[in-house]
């Protein structure tokens, strides 16, 4: 089923055969953010002149907003490609045919268009920080006291400063289970999958949103013992429920591309 | 070597199996041409075999491995060419130095010899060849990988008239004895002299299953304006030259196989044909 050799080799195919296409994706969003990254300079700069606090870069929450969602909807996007190659009939015939097991195809693509791409967004977040702090340092050379790029280091000190880690760890969950739930979205609709999933995502939260504000309207009510349910949630069992769906999803999505045949059966 | 048992397959929306309890025994060596009207179900029974699709009933088995399961090591013994392929926009070097990996007996040696039967050079983009040039890529990376069994769905269809006698050469020139080759084609003025054995699909199933020798030992083709002859022909067809007939070979004389004819006395008298090839196991 799994063999490391025939696996790189797997990996290697898929990243040299689709090396342009991967590439001009990182490029566009690279581009997008900097371009983003160009219009909160502009509109912002003067805050480096006005900030007090000049311990804090005043550019950090936009620039912060900006890496979040960018993160969030290109991750998507990255994810949505996971089966593009199972779009058409000509492509399946290819994807299924060549000798490797689905497994070592599937995870190849995983490893391509999940933790990859998340690292490609890392860089082109820190290429568009690096953007902003040259224009700034150019622009604004005697208030660049405050002016400071986002490193790990000084990202960690401003999360600790302003107690942020649960939303540092409601945004991993955010992008790590969107991913998943795109990448399952990838298999089961061909064409236009970002969209399509997003609509399935949105009606199915829609629902779910209705039947657990149900569920709590009659935990609430009295009926049942409201002491057996603790007022929130702990981090560590969002973690698990985060983990344990994002299992789900690929494994949906895996056990689909299995069955996969050259026609779309259902 | 294949086995196919009890196979029935449909497509979804349709009512109609296109394959009903179809079964069919290959043995290895041999060119095979697979023939049938439109809609006879070709396609899908070299589909089925490769595992591109799964039977809703029976079963493929490729030396003794069931195709379905869709194995690495039955993979890379098994190459499709299919009517319709893409290929990515690589160089044929990249493709060669990506693809030959994931076939043990792949050979560039042999690459290269099959490139240049088809007058194509190996240092070539392969985004940038029209649609018959990279079906002659494409076939010659297929007989490179020296896979036991290729299948090939209408090999002759995009390629120009020189393209058609070097893809006969070159079937013919690079057959192994062990490799089994399936052609599935209408074409058949394309392949009828490479074939080692015919294979006639009608109804959804198997109507006619003999080798090339056994065609010219029990049948006899010609083209004629005799009228004696015409008469006691078992098959006649009027052609713009004369009239092809189909004769029993009684005298044991050579004549060159005319699969047009042999097809059509098929599909029309499938009865008579095969009780032709019933007195000639007998004798």
């Amino acid at each position: 089923m799994f063999s490391i050799t025939r696996f790189a080799d797997t990996f290697a195919k898929e990243l040299r055969e689709n090396k342009r296409t991967l590439l001009m994706r990182v490029l566009v969003m690279t581009g997008i953010m900097c371009l983003f990254t160009l219009f909160i300079v502009f509109q912002q700069y003067e805050k480096y002149g006005t900030d007090p606090d000049r311990a804090a870069d005043p550019l950090w929450v936009s620039m912060l907003g900006l890496f979040v969602w960018s993160i969030i909807i290109f991750g998507a996007i990255s994810a949505s490609n996971l089966m593009k190659d199972m779009s058409d009939r000509q492509s399946r015939l290819s994807t299924i045919m060549y000798p490797a097991s689905q497994l070592e195809k599937y995870l190849a693509r995983w490893i391509i268009y999940i933790p990859l791409f998340l690292l490609a967004a890392l860089a082109a977040c820190f290429l568009s920080d690096l953007l902003r702090y040259i224009i700034c340092r150019s622009v604004i050379p005697g208030s660049a006291v405050a002016l400071k790029l986002i490193t790990p280091s000084e990202l960690t000190d401003y999360i600790e400063q302003y107690e942020m880690w649960s939303e540092v760890n409601v945004f991993w969950m955010a992008v790590l289970f969107s991913q998943s739930l795109f990448a399952l979205g990838s298999i089961f609709f061909q064409k236009h999958p970002v969209a399509k999933t997003f609509i399935a995502v949105m009606l199915i939260a829609t629902v779910y949103y209705f039947i657990g504000y149900g569920t709590y309207r009659i935990f609430d009510s009295g009926y049942w013992y409201s002491g057996m349910i603790s007022g929130e949630p702990s981090m560590g069992l969002l973690w698990c429920l985060v983990i344990f769906g994002c299992i789900i999803n690929y494994a949906l999505s895996y056990w689909r591309f299995r069955e996969s045949e050259i026609i779309q059966r259902w | 070597m294949l086995e196919i048992d009890n196979l029935t397959f449909n497509y979804p929306k349709r009512r109609e199996n296109v394959l009903n309890d179809f079964s069919l025994q290959l043995a290895p060596g041999g060119i095979y041409g697979l023939l049938g009207r439109n809609g006879a179900g070709k396609s899908t029974l070299l589909y089925l075999i490769c595992g591109l699709l799964f039977p809703q009933k029976g079963r493929v088995l490729y030396k003794g491995a069931d195709t379905r399961r869709r194995l690495p090591d039955t993979l890379s013994d098994i190459f499709i060419v299919p009517e319709e392929f893409t290929l990515p926009a690589v160089s044929l070097n990249q493709y060669i130095k990506i693809n030959g990996p994931f076939y043990p007996k792949f050979s560039v040696d042999d690459m290269h010899r099959h490139l240049s039967t088809f007058d194509i050079a190996p240092d070539i983009n392969l985004g940038a060849l029209s649609m018959g040039q990279k079906k002659k890529v494409y076939m010659s990376f297929a007989l490179a990988c020296n896979t036991s069994l290729l299948l090939m769905d209408e090999p002759t269809n995009g390629l120009d008239i020189p393209g058609k006698s070097a893809f006969r050469r070159f079937i013919v020139s690079s057959m192994r004895e062990d490799q089994t080759i399936i052609i599935s084609t209408h074409q058949v003025r394309d392949i009828d002299s490479v074939l080692d054995h015919v294979i006639i699909m009608d109804n959804h199933n198997v109507l006619f299953n003999h080798s090339a020798f056994d065609i010219t030992r029990a049948l006899k083709f010609a083209s004629t304006q005799d009228r004696d002859i015409i008469q006691r022909a078992l098959y006649t067809q009027n052609n713009p030259s004369g009239v092809t007939v189909v004769l029993p070979n009684n005298d044991d004389e050579d004549s060159q196989l005319d699969l047009e004819a042999l097809f059509n006395f098929a599909l029309e008298s499938p009865g008579l044909l095969n009780r032709q090839f019933t007195n000639l196991l007998d004798n």
